[in-house]
């Protein structure tokens, strides 16, 4: 091969190369870009899925408010107005420091308890440069009873007014319309009713969401509770079936359930109706969020 | 012809191909802000990738719509959501020519006017689109800065009814890029 022939070539070469480059300006940008970390969004419609937790979290400087409540049983009849008349009620708030930190402070009206809680948010369900196939945030909850004990000599110890939740939220959301939560969990109760209620309990929670359209979801949420070995009452494993509706600001969700309380340890521990008999109750949640001050 | 003048061939010409002179930021900024009496809704995105290339005047500039940042509460999640979907849509882009860039000196640390025209792709949508166009070049790093109103009907993006007073039409956006050299 001849010089001539070589630069002839190299020409040829370099050319082709300097035109291609020019015609996809875009083509270029986008592989100096490289890949990007996509994060899911809206895995659940509000920081609840039904009685539980979800992994969606109040953003940073976000403060939310949530009024939980729910009617008797409807099974006690129109002399209760089918139980309209028994309504227990949380009131909760909560504020986010920062993206993945929620503190919140709640007071529920069964057994007039007060109940704090933190939730962190460990993992983010995304795709793209990082891969990442789930959510998981871990929610730890301190309760306390404030209602006088029945024995009147067990009543100035705090420390038997307290008990404890913690769970581990994780959620993936397959596709655009439905999502699903895993949440192990792990109960103490520092006081229980009888010898044979076991301070320590384990349950497993299966929760799920199907949009049906936008801002509008079908909700469902079971949890397994270990048994407790008590011969003086039947406890069954909390199903909340239900819908979930969401305007700019405010998320609704309203539901059946047979647990009959509202705070985690009560609705986990003790849950004394019978789903599959009809022993079920409304239960109907509000949240809503408002924003601190602007992100700089 | 000997080697040697091949070799003074080849670099002359690798030269030529090196200045193909670009630009480039992957840190432009836009910041877009909805105003109606019921409310303002903003949101900013400071992970704009841009390039220009000098010799043709083309530019390129791409947004990720997940990119965005708005303060307001659960504004993230409906903005991503409802408005621009942004699983379908993930990214928008704007192709375009600077259209008098003989006219002025981009090494001048002056800011100058120029008008840019192309194409800009929003939620799927394709619009031709003409822009003003302020750049300045401070150090090497060519900054260009606009501003503009974007009719979010143009791109067949819709508000739900029951939140028509809280969504503007017409939605102002401000765009700030500073790119520089790109090193061969």
């Amino acid at each position: 091969m001849t010089p001539v022939k070589i630069l002839i070539s190299l020409i040829l070469i370099i050319s082709v190369c300097s035109i291609s480059a020019q015609d996809d300006l875009e083509a270029l940008l986008m592989n100096e870009m490289g890949e990007e970390v996509e994060y899911e969004f809206g895995t659940f419609i509000s920081n609840n899925v039904l009685n539980n937790h979800s992994t969606e979290m109040t953003n940073k400087n976000g403060i939310g408010f949530r009024i939980s409540h729910k009617f008797g049983s409807l099974k006690s009849g129109p002399a209760a107005f089918y139980g309209f008349d028994n309504a227990i009620s949380l009131f909760e708030v909560n504020y986010a420091p920062v993206d993945w930190w929620n503190i919140g402070l709640g007071r529920s009206t069964v057994n007039e308890s007060m109940n704090g809680y933190t939730k962190f948010r460990i993992a983010r369900q995304s795709s793209g440069a990082k891969v990442m196939p789930v959510s998981v945030a871990m929610l730890l909850v301190a309760n306390c009873v404030t209602t006088q004990f029945e024995d009147e000599t067990r009543n100035n110890q705090l420390a038997e007014r307290l008990d404890y939740t913690s769970q581990l939220l994780i959620a993936r959301k397959f596709g655009k319309n439905f999502s699903a939560q895993l949440t192990p969990t792990y109960i103490h109760r520092n006081l229980v009713k009888t010898k044979a209620d076991l301070n320590d309990l384990v349950a497993l929670g299966f929760g799920a969401t199907y949009k049906i359209k936008q801002h509008f979801s079908v909700n469902a949420e079971y949890f397994w509770v270990q048994k407790h070995n008590t011969p003086s009452t039947e406890y069954f494993n909390p199903l909340s079936v239900g819908v979930c509706y969401q305007t700019s600001r405010h998320a609704f969700e309203l539901f059946v359930t047979n647990s009959n309380g509202i705070t985690e340890t009560q609705f986990l521990a003790n849950t004394t109706n019978d789903f599959l008999k009809g022993d079920v109750r409304i239960g109907f949640n509000i949240a809503t969020v408002f924003t601190l001050k602007s992100k700089k | 012809m000997n080697l040697r003048q091949l070799f003074t061939v080849i670099m002359v010409l690798l030269a030529l191909c090196g200045s193909a002179q670009k630009y480039m930021t992957k840190t432009g900024y836009v910041y877009f802000k909805s105003h109606t009496d019921a409310i303002d809704i903003d949101g900013s995105n400071n992970k704009v990738a841009a390039m220009f290339d000098v010799s043709s005047g083309e530019i390129v500039a791409i947004v990720l719509i997940k990119a965005f940042e708005l303060p307001l509460a659960t504004a993230d999640k409906h903005f991503n959501e409802v408005y621009m979907e942004s699983d379908a849509y993930p990214k928008a882009t704007f192709k375009g020519k600077f259209v008098n860039l003989q006219n002025v000196d981009i090494n001048s640390n002056e800011t100058q006017e120029l008008d840019v025209e192309g194409v800009l792709s929003l939620h799927g949508v394709d619009k031709p689109f003409v822009q003003k166009v302020n750049i300045s070049n401070n150090k090497g790093k060519l900054s260009g800065t606009c501003s503009m109103k974007i009719n979010i009907d143009d791109f067949g993006i819709t508000v739900p009814e029951n939140v028509k007073d809280r969504v503007a039409k017409v939605v102002d956006v401000k765009v700030e890029l500073t790119l520089e050299e790109v090193k061969k």
